[in-house]
């Protein structure tokens, strides 16, 4: 990073764009719980967020000299943006202002990662990637994911509004968080109580550093999100435990495992910034995840606390419908487009429109996620709730094809994106 | 809509009915998933080596964790599900669920073809006033009129407004239908049948398809290419030359922008075709392709080799890459001294240097110029290993030890000499498949489909006018196959064009309406 001038590096726009989009995220929540006290401020948070995004990969684009399409960094970026308008696109085309709240979390979400990759400047792409089918490819893709992400967003408020038991939500949350816990270093956070970083050198992975403390944090996060889990599916599992002890404790050790988790990650992200050899971009990876559960268990949090005023607030069950089916009639076929481009370019630049790539295949589950949902959709006793199962489950497909395939499966032509 | 269904429902034997039940392709499509998501994160043998398996998961701690939990199933080494689970898309259980739904599409291509059959057909079949006000959206309007002239300007306004074809003229009381987009019914029909274009394509491919490779250096021409497909070396039918070899780097020097090769098909000196390929531009000649993939640098090495004992020498020109690292592994055993000396060449370093035990290349650039060689002769009782070093010739470095070794007693002085030369070559990538013109067809009928199935909608309006005591009464009714919430907004639209053409361009006034299912102001 050897940008001499704060406005040329579009860093700094990512990060004031991430900024505006959490003050939108609060604004958006003060309007949904206290009938539009902030008016029009949360949608103006969001825009000014969204120009100022724009700036920075206007800026991006400038310096590299060709279109920023070519790795996961920009990818993400145009995900993000990609979100926002979307959303801003259903808010006025379907009248209902509180949309953003259910959106906004995602999109900080990716902007998070985005802030934690691996800095990467723009241009020099390797020649395979240079093909108008590639931009093609991406552009699509963006589109597709964006409406998709609002797609789930429609459906999880359809949870809500189908009155699904709000345990649910927060078991989703701990259930998450405790997965995730314990992926961490494969399971060495949980059997060494602390975080090791490691840092790629020449000679593979090397530890640079035990960090005792946020391990420690972390340990306690994973065993009150366990006992969150195991008191939640208690309760869910039989009818009549409303007054029992499981039920009463269920709701107090989910706080705890988010404030750990809190603590844990704040701490973890001080300490990689103070750290002499560390950056924030050391541990993207585990970082990224934990800030996830950090957002999830929050949001949840409030879904829980907060779960007949959000019934009030969300809109009737068709108009949710209708948004599921409009976000599914902008990703289903820009996701086909997706998958057709793709095909056509590697058949330009390898020889073969298909390759058995994890990348590819992904792409063909989510494809198959979302048909899914269009024939429930059309099937008698299969619509309403069984359908919005499977659009959140088709954004979990999403969301893997995007990032999960890159650090689970083997890589493959996608390789760099 | 209703219609099409009655049709279905009244089919045939409970097989037919079983496979075009949306059930049925909604189970098939998941299980489908399901074993592609295993496909996913499983690494499957066709697509990945060994090595590529362990080099990824040496960098990916995650992957790490999903091998491990994986490693369990190595457990159960003779599980007969094992090897499936390493090549899901060849195991009878994904091939068999493949063809099970390519035999819903077709079924349910053919059923839905048959019912949508009739939609063109031009309709006389009038509709009562009932029927109408049944329908999810109608208005009902109560016009004060002097009848008979006001029915038949009205006719002819809506006529040429809407279009109307479908005219039942029945008495005194003239009913109109018209219909728009009705292609967009057959939007879905369309994407079915472009995925058994591209499911049958893909058929094809798999019989079809060859993949191979060759390297080519400037000016140099090659009959034959290794196939990957049959794992042997398979001849053109003609020979191919490469010239103009270029590579463009990027300002920064060390990225690579772009690889250029201009390829010449000839057969008994006559051009079959001729093209400067780059990167995601190939050569076509007869469905075969030429992909320019790769590049790399290649060196012509000489050895000398003198016989102490007689002090004959003779020199051996190498060509270094292409018969060695590049040509599939290949390595060629030479002859030297009557026969009493063989030695094969292992690897050659441009810029030679031991890191942590090891011998590795520093770069590409002939810094240090080391070439490690395998001798052997009559009285050894296993060959040697050597490394040469053309800056230095008389060191004799042996792999073994790593330091200098009684080599004086060694009937050959082997040296490699200061002469290497550089050249690059080119990576072509050979391929045939007569798959993708029929999936890229399923590809275009799939594009088709989607924008007529996703972008329009089918709608159809009736309008019946009845004279009344008083004036006229005139419903408008609608519906659409989908799309409800725009529909709405277009039938409103409709009906204010309506409204605006009875209280402006004629002497009516209207004295009530009745909206179902629609927006908008009931009364004057």
């Amino acid at each position: 990073m050897n940008e001499t001038s704060f406005l040329l590096n579009d860093l700094n726009y990512y990060f004031t764009a991430t900024f505006f989009y959490i003050l939108s995220a609060i604004a958006y929540g003060v309007n949904l719980f206290y009938r539009d006290k902030l008016k029009q401020a949360s949608r103006i948070f969001a825009i000014l967020g969204l120009v100022i995004h724009s700036a920075g990969m206007t800026i991006r684009w400038l310096k590299a000299g060709e279109p920023i399409l070519t790795s996961l960094f920009e990818m993400m970026l145009w995900f993000a943006w990609g979100a926002v308008i979307v959303m801003l696109i259903i808010e006025i085309k379907f009248k209902y202002k509180p949309f953003g709240f259910f959106v906004m979390p995602l999109v900080i979400i990716i902007m998070g990662i985005i802030l934690l990759m691996p800095w990467r400047s723009a241009g020099a792409t390797m020649p395979a990637l240079q093909s108008v089918w590639l931009y093609f490819h991406v552009a699509v893709a963006i589109v597709s994911y964006a409406a998709f992400l609002a797609g789930f967003s429609a459906a999880v408020m359809y949870f809500i509004k189908k009155n699904l038991r709000k345990d649910w939500f927060a078991f989703a949350a701990s259930f998450y968080s405790t997965a995730v816990l314990l992926m961490i270093n494969r399971f060495e956070l949980i059997t060494k109580q602390s975080f090791d970083i490691y840092v790629r050198t020449s000679r593979g992975m090397q530890l640079a550093d035990s960090l005792r403390g946020v391990g420690t944090i972390l340990f306690f996060a994973f065993i009150f999100s366990l006992a969150a889990s195991v008191l939640y599916i208690l309760k869910l599992s039989s009818n009549n435990m409303e007054n029992s002890l499981v039920s009463k404790l269920a709701q107090p050790v989910y706080i705890l495992s988010t404030i750990s988790l809190l603590i844990g990650t704040a701490f973890l992200i001080i300490k990689l910034i103070s750290h002499p050899h560390l950056t924030i971009t050391s541990q993207p990876a585990e970082t990224a995840f934990l800030m996830s559960c950090v957002i999830i268990g929050l949001f949840c949090l409030i879904v829980v606390s907060k779960y007949r005023s959000f019934q009030e607030r969300i809109p009737k069950e068709d108009l949710l419908d209708s948004i599921q089916y409009y976000t599914v009639t902008i990703g289903f076929p820009f996701l086909t487009l997706t998958i057709i481009t793709g095909a056509i370019w590697a058949n330009k630049a390898w020889g073969s429109y298909w390759g058995n790539d994890p990348k590819e295949l992904a792409a063909a589950v989510t494809w198959l996620v979302y048909a899914t949902y269009l024939h429930m959709r059309i099937t008698k006793g299969w619509r309403g709730i069984k359908a919005a199962i499977i659009l959140a489950i088709g954004f979990v497909a999403v969301m893997f094809t995007l990032i999960g395939v890159t650090y689970l499966a083997p890589g493959g032509l996608h390789s760099y994106i | 809509m209703s219609k099409i269904k009655e049709k279905r429902i009244k089919t045939k034997n409970p097989l037919y009915r079983f496979f075009i039940s949306k059930r049925t392709a909604i189970v098939l499509i998941v299980i489908l998933g399901v074993f592609t998501f295993l496909g996913t994160v499983i690494p499957q043998e066709d697509v990945f080596s060994d090595e590529e398996i362990i080099a990824h998961d040496q960098n990916r701690p995650i992957s790490r964790t999903l091998n491990n939990i994986l490693s369990v199933f190595e457990i159960a080494d003779s599980a007969p599900w094992k090897s499936s689970i390493y090549a899901v898309y060849h195991s009878w259980w994904f091939v068999l669920s493949v063809l099970l739904l390519t035999l819903s599409l077709i079924l349910c291509s053919y059923d839905r073809g048959k019912a949508l059959a009739g939609i063109y057909k031009k309709s006389r079949k009038s509709f009562s006033e009932n029927e109408l006000k049944s329908k999810e959206m109608s208005a009902e309007f109560q016009i004060k009129t002097d009848s008979d002239e006001f029915v038949e300007s009205f006719r002819q306004w809506a006529k040429n407004k809407f279009r109307i074809r479908e005219e039942i003229h029945n008495g005194k009381t003239p009913r109109f239908r018209f219909q728009k987009q009705r292609f967009s019914r057959f939007g879905f029909l369309l994407v079915h049948i472009g995925l058994l274009f591209v499911i049958v394509g893909g058929m094809i491919s798999a019989f079809t398809r060859e993949k191979g490779f060759t390297w080519l250096s400037e000016g140099e021409e090659k009959s034959s290419y290794f196939s990957r497909t049959e794992e042997k070396e398979v001849p053109f039918g003609y020979t191919v030359r490469a010239e103009d070899l270029e590579r463009v780097m990027y300002e920064n020097g060390k990225n690579v922008k772009d690889w250029y090769t201009t390829l010449i098909l000839k057969k008994g000196g006559k051009i079959l075709a001729q093209k400067r390929i780059e990167v995601n531009d190939p050569l076509v000649y007869q469905g075969r392709r030429f992909y320019q993939t790769s590049w790399d640098e290649g060196y012509i090495i000489t050895m000398t080799i003198t016989e102490k004992a007689t002090g004959l020498s003779r020199d051996y020109k190498i060509d270094i890459g292409r018969n060695l690292e590049n040509a599939e592994g290949r390595r060629k055993t030479y002859r030297s001294g009557d026969g009493k000396l063989y030695f094969r060449v292992d690897k050659f370093y441009p810029d030679f240097r031991i890191e942590n035990g090891r011998y590795i290349t520093g770069s590409k650039i002939l810094r240090n110029p080391a070439l490690s060689v395998r001798v052997y002769w009559e009285e050894l009782e296993e060959p040697k290993s050597k490394i040469l070093f053309s800056r230095f010739p008389d060191l004799d470095f042996s792999m073994m030890s790593g330091e200098s070794d009684e080599t004086q007693d060694d009937p050959f002085k082997i040296i490699l000499n200061d002469n290497i030369q550089k050249f690059y070559i080119t990576g072509i990538e050979v391929g045939y498949d007569a798959g993708t013109d029929v999936v890229y067809m399923g590809f275009l009928i799939i594009v088709m489909g989607i924008i007529a199935g996703f972008y329009f909608y089918h709608r159809t309006v009736w309008a019946l006018l009845q004279k009344k005591r008083t004036g006229v009464s005139l419903i408008v009714a609608g519906s659409a196959s989908k799309n409800k919430y725009q529909f709405s907004r277009y039938m409103e639209h409709i009906i204010r064009d309506m409204r605006k053409y009875i209280t402006e361009k004629t002497d009516s006034s209207i004295k009530s309406v009745i909206l179902r299912g629609l927006r908008g102001k009931e009364n004057e």
